[in-house]
C-alpha cells in the first residue's frame, strides 16, 4: 500500500471530526467548511465537496448536525449546518478516542524512534 | 431513470445559473438524481451556490469566465459522487416507510373485512391483501419523496396580510388525503367492530345497518386497527397548520381559530427526540416550541421541518428566544 493511500485512509476516518470541530466554533455552509479546513489543514487535506457533502449529510441523518436555509449573496439561498448537542457528544467522545490513539502512538513506535533513544539501543 | 425517480421530470429552472458550463454540470447531477423535482432541488441549490461561489473566486484570482466556469467543475468533483449517496439514501428511505406502511396497510384492510367476511379463509382475501399491501407500500414511497416538500426560497406572502412577511404551511394535497382517509376509515372501522354501523364496504354505499360479524377477534381486530387510523388522522391533523409570521410575533391559521403568539411568549423551542429519546429518527425532526399563552398557562405545539419554509420559521423562533 503506498503512503499517499494510508495517508488517505487515516484522513478519511477523521474527516466527520474535523468537521464537527468547525462547526463547533459557528455554524457554517459546505464550501465555508471547506475552506476552513483548507485553510487550516493545507494541502495534506485535499477535500472536495464530493466527499464533505455527503457526510454531512450523514451526520445530519444521524442527529449530529441540522441544517437550515439562509438567503445568500447572490439572491439564492445558502444552507447552513448547525451541530447539535449529540454532535458536541460525538466530537467530544471522538477527541478523547484521538487522544489515546495519538498516545499509544507516541508510547509504542514514536518515542523509539527518537534519536537519543536509538543510540541507547532499545528495542 | 431509476425506479425512485418520478417519470418526465426535467430540471427545475431555478436550479440553474444561467452560465452554460456550470449548467451542463447541474443538469447532468439532475439526470442523476432520484426523487422528484422539489427533492432534486434541495441538493442541486447547495451544488449551485458551491459552483458560483468557485467561480467568483477564480474569475477574482484573474481567469477569464470560461476557464473559471470550468475550474469551478473541475474543482467540486464528478456529479456521480454527489448522486450515489442521494439514490443510496431515498432507497433507504423507501424501504424504511414502504415496508412498514405495507405491513400496516394490508393487516388494516384485512382487519377492515374481516367486518363482514369472517376470519376464516375467504378465496379472495389474499389477493385484496396484496393489493393493499402493494397500495401501503406506495404510500410509503410516496412519503420518502414528499419529506423534503418545499424547495427553499419558496416565500410566499398572502396578499390580503401584507405585514406577513412569512408564511410556512403544508399545502401538499397528498397530507390532506390522507389525514381523512386514516381519521374517517378509521372511524367506520371502530363503529363497525363495536356493531353500531354495517361493515366498512356498506356504508359506502350509504347503506346503515347493524353489523352482523360475531367473532369476537375480527371486532377487536377492527376496533384495535380502527383506533390506531384514527390515532394517525389526529396526529396528522395537527400537523395541518399555517404560521403566519409578522415583526411582533406569529398567527396559527388551522382548524380552530386563529392563535396569536407574540415573540415574547416563547420559551423554548427543542427537537422532538430531546424529549423522547424512543422516537423513530424522523419524528426527532419535529420541534416543540413552548410558550405561555393569553391565560399565562405553559403550552407546547409541533412544528414538522417538512412545511414551506419551516427552515427560515424556525431560525426566527430561534433568534427571538434567544435575544429574550
Amino acid at each position: 500500500m503506498s503512503s499517499e493511500k494510508t495517508d488517505g485512509q487515516v484522513l478519511k476516518g477523521l474527516l466527520d471530526t474535523l468537521v464537527l470541530g468547525v462547526l463547533a466554533e459557528e455554524d457554517d455552509y459546505g464550501f465555508g467548511i471547506l475552506q476552513k479546513l483548507a485553510e487550516r489543514a493545507g494541502d495534506s487535506l485535499a477535500l472536495k465537496e464530493a466527499t464533505l457533502y455527503p457526510l454531512l449529510h450523514r451526520m445530519e441523518s444521524r442527529g449530529f448536525l441540522e441544517c437550515y436555509w439562509r438567503p445568500g449573496q447572490r439572491g439564492t439561498d445558502r444552507k447552513y449546518y448547525r451541530i447539535t448537542d449529540d454532535g458536541h457528544a460525538h466530537l467530544s467522545e471522538r477527541l478523547v478516542e484521538w487522544k489515546k490513539v495519538a498516545s499509544i502512538l507516541e508510547t509504542v513506535v514514536l518515542e523509539r524512534r527518537r534519536p537519543e533513544n536509538v543510540k541507547k539501543g532499545r528495542k | 431513470m431509476g425506479l425512485l425517480r418520478f417519470p418526465g421530470g426535467t430540471i427545475a429552472p431555478q436550479a440553474l445559473t444561467g452560465d452554460a458550463v456550470l449548467d451542463r454540470y447541474l443538469v447532468d447531477l439532475d439526470a442523476k438524481l432520484h426523487g422528484i423535482a422539489a427533492l432534486r432541488l434541495r441538493t442541486l441549490a447547495e451544488i449551485k451556490d458551491t459552483l458560483l461561489e468557485r467561480k467568483e473566486q477564480a474569475l477574482a484570482s484573474g481567469k477569464s469566465a470560461l476557464d473559471a466556469a470550468e475550474s469551478a467543475v473541475r474543482e467540486i468533483g464528478d456529479a456521480e459522487e454527489f448522486a450515489a449517496p442521494q439514490r443510496a439514501e431515498l432507497r433507504k428511505l423507501a424501504l424504511q416507510r414502504g415496508l412498514p406502511f405495507g405491513l400496516f396497510m394490508a393487516l388494516f384492510q384485512y382487519a377492515a373485512m374481516s367486518l363482514h367476511h369472517h376470519i376464516a379463509w375467504w378465496p379472495m382475501l389474499p389477493i385484496f391483501v396484496a393489493i393493499y399491501a402493494a397500495t401501503g407500500a406506495t404510500f410509503g414511497i410516496a412519503t420518502a419523496y414528499f419529506q423534503a416538500f418545499g424547495p427553499p426560497g419558496n416565500e410566499r406572502v398572502l396578499s390580503n396580510d401584507p405585514s406577513a412577511y412569512l408564511v410556512t404551511e403544508r399545502s401538499h394535497a397528498g397530507t390532506v388525503l390522507l389525514t381523512f382517509y386514516f381519521f374517517g376509515s378509521g372511524l367506520v372501522m371502530v363503529l363497525g367492530g363495536l356493531k353500531i354501523v354495517s361493515s366498512f364496504a356498506r356504508i359506502v354505499f350509504w347503506v346503515l345497518r347493524p353489523s352482523s360479524q360475531n367473532v369476537p377477534f375480527a371486532q377487536a381486530l377492527a376496533i384495535g386497527f380502527g383506533l390506531i387510523s384514527v390515532a394517525l388522522g389526529v396526529l396528522l391533523w395537527n400537523l395541518l397548520r399555517r404560521y403566519r409570521v409578522d415583526p411582533a410575533g406569529f398567527s396559527i391559521e388551522g382548524l380552530g381559530p386563529v392563535r396569536r403568539i407574540e415573540w415574547g411568549a416563547v420559551k423554548e423551542i427543542a427537537p422532538l427526540g430531546k424529549r423522547f429519546r424512543w422516537a423513530p429518527r424522523i419524528w426527532k425532526r419535529i420541534s416543540v416550541i413552548t410558550f405561555v399563552d393569553t391565560a399565562g398557562r405553559e403550552q407546547r405545539m409541533l412544528v414538522s421541518p417538512s412545511m414551506s419554509n419551516a427552515d427560515r420559521f424556525l431560525l426566527e423562533l430561534r433568534e427571538h428566544v434567544a435575544r429574550s
